[in-house]
């Protein structure tokens, strides 16, 4: 008999526990509702913004909600709606939410009120349940200057900006890739001798009918190269000043008067409309080419003197 | 345009063969003063007038005088005074009493060569006279008119030191004068000899070397000369670059000139640059003899402002400056 006693209390206890086990398990869930406006003055051109959330702990499709309609409004006309399901986990507690969200825009000017909303849902039991918001009222005031216009001057304003800067290094950097290659590929400078002496060989051509352009051209090139020789100011243009200028550097005579000879001859060519030699030519080339020589070997020995 | 440049290189140097013997002749009286013989030669040649500034005992009078004895003309010096009439420049017309009639008596101003001494000393209506009858190149007395000589050349001075009691010649009449010439004092050696000739007593006698009709012929061909559109476009720039100097990359005389060289400079430094090219032996004209003009020619045109006096900038600084920009062709 006293073994029996003990063999039911064993059972009870048993069963205590697994009921409470099944409580703990199939224990009704609470979920809480609440609706919040995000502003309670909000101006006749902006949006009232509405948030219903219904939270409880358990996984989120513990609980089966009703579709829910949007609330009945005063002075506020629904623009849109959305929904969401955020589900959390927190020390091992599973927490998930329903959230509704409600856009209006105002009507007029003056009270709103948004009525209660109506929450319907069937918990784990499938035992329906209803949970209502309170009424919220709210003040549609004075719209405000449209933020929105002034964003998209701003952006313009800073995309133009974007552009011309991009446009500007993009031309900074080609020019300077640029500049970096002609150094690279550019040939070392030459003398103003040289150059003189490359001049008349590659410029002239003596074998041409245009015979005025190419004494034109040797008188150029040998004003260049007596400006570079003897440092010539501007205000040396003519050949008498450069016949004094020449005489003042001791250039000597023979040099001086084949000079004189050959200038004249260019000016001939130059400022007498068509006074040309064609025989002559090709001696005053051949001086100009000898003066150049000359008068830089004479140069390079003074130097080294 | 097809030029037979030989052809005209011959014409010239026939008709300025004189011009040697000339300056030698002249040398025999007048040391020096090379630079004032050439450019009254070119007066004569270009048919314009000079005005010549330089300080007493410089031989401007004995120059001019020796210049018409040697080219066998008539010579006239007026001394400028503050009581001067305009009659006794140009003449006036006496009354004949054994006539019963008025008669002209021609004035000093009929002559080849004139030396007006001191310009600046007589009243402007003297002034006036006498420009007048330079543009006009005649004269008219009571109802006649008479026609002055040829060549006519007008040779006026003006004392750069002594400006008080003086009627300054307004920049409208200066402009009249082709040239104004600057005369400096002789070199030592010049001086030296100056002294010993003059010292040793008695003056040289200076034939004639050339006749007026000669010169009248040399003027002609001056006017034959060839002038390249070179040359043309390099002396507008000179004349314009005194107008606008900033279009010529000459800014900083923009401050500097009140008022640019006008057209006269132009048709007279062609002519000018035209007689130098003749006296070089040469039927065209080229830079040298532009730039070898343009000082006398522009030195009395470029009229300055304050800021240019203040600073001590002359006319002759800022033709120099744009001699050395303008390119030359």
């Amino acid at each position: 008999m006293g073994n029996i006693r003990i063999f039911l209390r064993f059972f009870d206890c048993l069963f205590m526990l697994i009921a409470v086990l099944f409580s703990s398990v199939f224990a009704e869930t609470e979920v809480k509702i609440t609706a919040r406006i995000i502003a309670d003055e909000v101006p006749l051109n902006r949006e009232v913004h509405l948030k219903v959330s219904a939270t409880w702990n358990g996984p989120a499709n513990s609980i089966k909600f009703f579709p829910l309609d949007p609330p009945t409004t005063t002075n506020l006309k629904l623009a849109s709606t959305a929904t969401a399901n955020i589900v959390k986990s927190d020390s091992g507690i599973v927490s998930s939410t329903r959230q509704y969200e409600f856009l209006f825009t105002g009507e007029t000017l003056g009270m709103a009120y948004i009525d209660e909303v109506i929450l319907r849902y069937h918990d784990a039991d499938l035992q329906e349940h209803v949970l209502r918001t309170a009424r919220l009222p709210l003040k549609i005031i004075d719209p405000v200057r449209d933020s929105g216009g002034k964003s998209i001057e701003q952006i313009s304003i800073a995309l133009i900006l974007t552009v011309g800067i991009a446009a500007a290094s993009f031309f900074f950097f080609y020019k300077r890739k640029r500049a970096a290659r002609e150094v690279e590929n550019a040939t070392p400078e030459k003398s103003y001798y040289e150059k003189a002496l490359d001049d008349l060989h590659n410029k002239i051509n003596l074998q041409t009918s245009d015979i005025g352009s190419q004494y034109a051209e040797i008188s150029r090139i040998m004003w260049h190269f007596l400006r570079r020789r003897f440092d010539l100011q501007p205000a040396v243009g003519t050949t008498e000043e450069l016949m004094k200028k020449l005489e003042f550097h001791h250039v000597p005579m023979e040099d001086r008067t084949a000079l004189q000879e050959m200038m004249q001859a260019c000016d001939l060519a130059k400022f007498s409309g068509g006074g040309t030699d064609p025989n002559q030519l090709v001696r005053i080339y051949e001086i100009t080419k000898q003066l150049v020589e000359k008068l830089e070997n004479k140069a390079n020995l003074d130097s080294a003197d | 345009m097809n030029v037979d440049i030989q052809a005209l290189n011959d014409k010239v140097q026939k008709e300025s063969a004189f011009v040697q013997n000339l300056t030698e002749e002249i040398g025999k009286v007048i040391v020096g003063q090379t630079y004032m013989v050439e450019r009254l030669l070119i007066g004569l040649l270009a048919n314009g007038h000079v005005l010549l500034e330089g300080v007493p005992g410089l031989a401007k009078t004995l120059t001019v005088n020796t210049l018409a004895l040697a080219i066998d003309t008539k010579f006239q010096r007026i001394q400028f005074t503050p009581d001067l009439l305009p009659a006794d420049l140009i003449g006036t017309l006496i009354y004949d009493q054994e006539k019963r009639e008025f008669t002209t008596k021609k004035g000093p101003i009929f002559s080849n060569l004139v030396l007006a001494d001191e310009i600046n000393r007589s009243p402007a209506k003297v002034q006036s006279a006498l420009l007048e009858a330079m543009m006009e190149r005649q004269v008219t007395i009571g109802e006649n008119t008479f026609k002055l000589d040829d060549p006519f050349l007008v040779l006026a001075t003006q004392n750069p030191i002594e400006q008080e009691g003086t009627y300054p010649l307004p920049e409208a009449q200066i402009d009249r004068f082709m040239l104004k010439l600057s005369v400096g004092y002789p070199s030592r050696e010049e001086e030296l000899e100056i002294m010993r000739r003059m010292a040793g007593g008695g003056t040289p006698t200076v034939q004639p070397v050339v006749s007026p009709k000669e010169i009248i012929s040399a003027r002609n061909t001056v006017g034959d000369i060839y002038l390249d559109a070179k040359i043309e476009d390099y002396i507008i720039d000179i004349v314009f670059a005194t107008r606008e100097p900033g279009r010529y990359g000459l800014e900083a005389l923009t401050e500097l000139i009140s008022f640019g060289a006008s057209p006269r400079a132009s048709i007279f430094l062609v002519q000018a640059a035209k007689a130098h090219a003749l006296l070089r032996g040469r039927g065209y004209v080229t830079p040298d003899d532009v730039r070898a003009m343009c000082m006398d020619i522009l030195r009395h045109r470029v009229l300055l402002t304050y800021e240019a006096e203040a600073e001590e900038i002359t006319a002759e600084n800022i033709i120099q400056q744009i001699l050395a920009k303008i390119e030359v062709p």
